[in-house]
């Protein structure tokens, strides 16, 4: 398919495309096991091989788009975007019953709790006068500005329960034992991070929910022997939650956290990698 | 015996070391069916990818994130509450001293959580002794309290709300009574994987039941309220 000729100039190209689409060629293509797509034939298959020849595709992809099983292999590997997996899995591994999908699922709600959250970020103005009438305009003046929050909100509580899922089932699969034992202390560090990153985000409506539940919580802090105090201080940035503790909890969960759980989430992937899949075993 | 002047293979010269027993180690068992992860993996990532933002997108047209009114410092709520997530914490505050529920308790799960993979032997010791505390300490608290308060009084009165007391005697009696029956009972790996399995499963479920109860069943003054009520 790839090896005949494409016809230069439009009008050329267009009768190529009719001869091409005839379905005697589709047929044919169904009969010798190829698969038909919109660019397996005629226009599509023209516009697919101008696109993938251009310069600028080259320069992205040096490597034509994969087509063999060899193409498929070498791209886990040639890829950025997929370096991440290996060249080859078991086949059993893809069962979704082998892992559920939930580490997945939680980058995937880490990515989505990212787009929004830096959407937010451009109404949302962390000062006490402002933070609250910032959440009541998203609700209720930008366009779909609540179903933004409403995504950011449900999206950080799921984040909560689908890693302590994934917790529960790598404990469950014995997933913790040789050579993986350091891959489940970065995972605990992960869920204590993602309820620190919910903990923090808890405040920023500045309403009466956010208000106290960081009282209880940074009371609970100012229990500790002897220095308790002076890291509920630090931790307020004064005596009690205001203006200071608003403007640490948003510095820490816009860009302190998120930078961290993100440097520490890529050693969670690639020590995945390093020690091999489970399969299930 | 010419020493070797390139790197091909041809040049070296090598020497037996000995045998032993077992698969090679880096090549694929050939039993095993292996697939490319491209495109078999990575469609299966996209298609969950794709249910998981249509169903949260799907969820947050139907409901509405809470936001009560504007923070107000001068009018607690009551019951103030923490977020579900930490409410087996706040539920625990009702039982023992803030630090023993909210620093020391949550401190030692955190650390015994990431030793789970390295529990053998006798080392097994640390993590009943971290998990018999956490269970114990805040059920006995007010009973050891009143015990202690009764031989030294100042000392109990003065450590009273950091529970040091009761940690202190609680912590100790458990290493002690751990070291003397324990050790040789948990020489056994298959004896260990199984407690580990019970004391995880126990420990999850005690927090599960606690984040209900807190969120479902606790009233102004943490009083205890049917969902009904």
């Amino acid at each position: 398919m790839s090896d005949q000729p494409v016809e230069r100039g439009l009008w050329r190209r267009i009768a190529a495309a009719y001869r091409t689409t005839e379905s005697s060629q589709y047929l044919r293509d169904r009969s010798e096991g190829r698969k038909h797509s919109i660019f397996s034939s005629g226009f599509g298959r023209a516009l697919r091989s101008d696109i993938v020849r251009s310069g600028p595709w080259r320069s992205a992809y040096p490597r034509p788009f994969p087509q063999t099983p060899k193409d498929n292999s070498e791209i886990a590997i040639t890829s950025f975007w997929l370096h991440l997996h290996p060249a080859f899995i078991r086949r059993d591994a893809l069962k979704i019953g082998v892992t559920y999908g939930l580490g997945g699922l939680a980058a995937g709600l880490f990515l989505v709790l990212a787009v929004t959250g830096i959407m937010e970020m451009f109404y949302y103005v962390p000062a006490t006068e402002h933070a609250y009438k910032d959440m009541v305009d998203l609700q209720h003046v930008v366009s779909l500005g609540k179903i933004l929050r409403n995504m950011h909100r449900w999206a950080a509580h799921a984040m909560v329960i689908i890693v302590s899922l994934h917790m529960l089932r790598v404990f469950l699969q014995k997933g913790y034992r040789a050579p993986r034992q350091l891959n489940w202390v970065v995972g605990v560090i992960l869920l204590c991070l993602t309820m620190g990153l919910s903990f923090t985000g808890y405040l920023l409506p500045w309403d009466q929910l956010a208000l106290w539940a960081v009282t209880v919580g940074t009371n609970m802090a100012g229990s500790i022997p002897f220095i308790g105090d002076k890291v509920r201080f630090i931790l307020l940035g004064g005596p009690s939650v205001d203006q200071a503790t608003l403007s640490r909890f948003y510095v820490l969960h816009v860009v302190v956290l998120p930078l961290v759980i993100s440097m520490i989430m890529v050693y969670h992937f690639w020590r995945v990698r390093k020690d091999g899949f489970s399969g299930g075993k | 015996m010419s020493a070797p002047s390139s790197g091909s293979p041809q040049d070296k010269e090598y020497g037996l070391l000995g045998f032993i027993q077992g698969q090679p180690t880096n090549l694929p068992d050939p039993d095993v069916e292996r697939v490319s992860s491209y495109p078999h993996l990575v469609v299966r990532e996209f298609l969950a990818f794709g249910i998981m933002l249509a169903a949260l997108m799907v969820v947050s047209f139907l409901f509405d994130a809470p936001l009560e009114e504007l923070a107000n410092p001068g009018k607690t709520p009551n019951p103030a509450k923490a977020p579900w997530y930490f409410l087996s914490l706040q539920e625990m505050l009702h039982y023992a001293p803030p630090f023993i529920s909210g620093v020391f308790i949550p401190g030692l799960l955190v650390v015994v959580m990431c030793t789970i993979p390295y529990w053998r032997g006798r080392f097994v010791l640390m993590p009943i002794t971290f998990l018999l505390a956490t269970i114990l300490i805040p059920l006995l608290d007010g009973v050891i309290w009143t015990g202690i308060h009764a031989v030294v009084p100042e000392f109990a009165d003065a450590t009273r709300s950091y529970g040091f007391p009761t940690m202190i005697l609680l912590v100790g009696s458990a290493l002690f009574l751990g070291k003397l029956l324990l050790s040789p009972y948990f020489d056994d790996e298959a004896r260990v994987d199984r407690l580990r399995t019970k004391l995880f499963l126990v420990f999850v479920g005690i927090v599960f039941v606690m984040v209900m109860i807190g969120q479902y069943f606790r009233g102004p003054e943490w009083r205890w309220v049917w969902p009904w009520q």
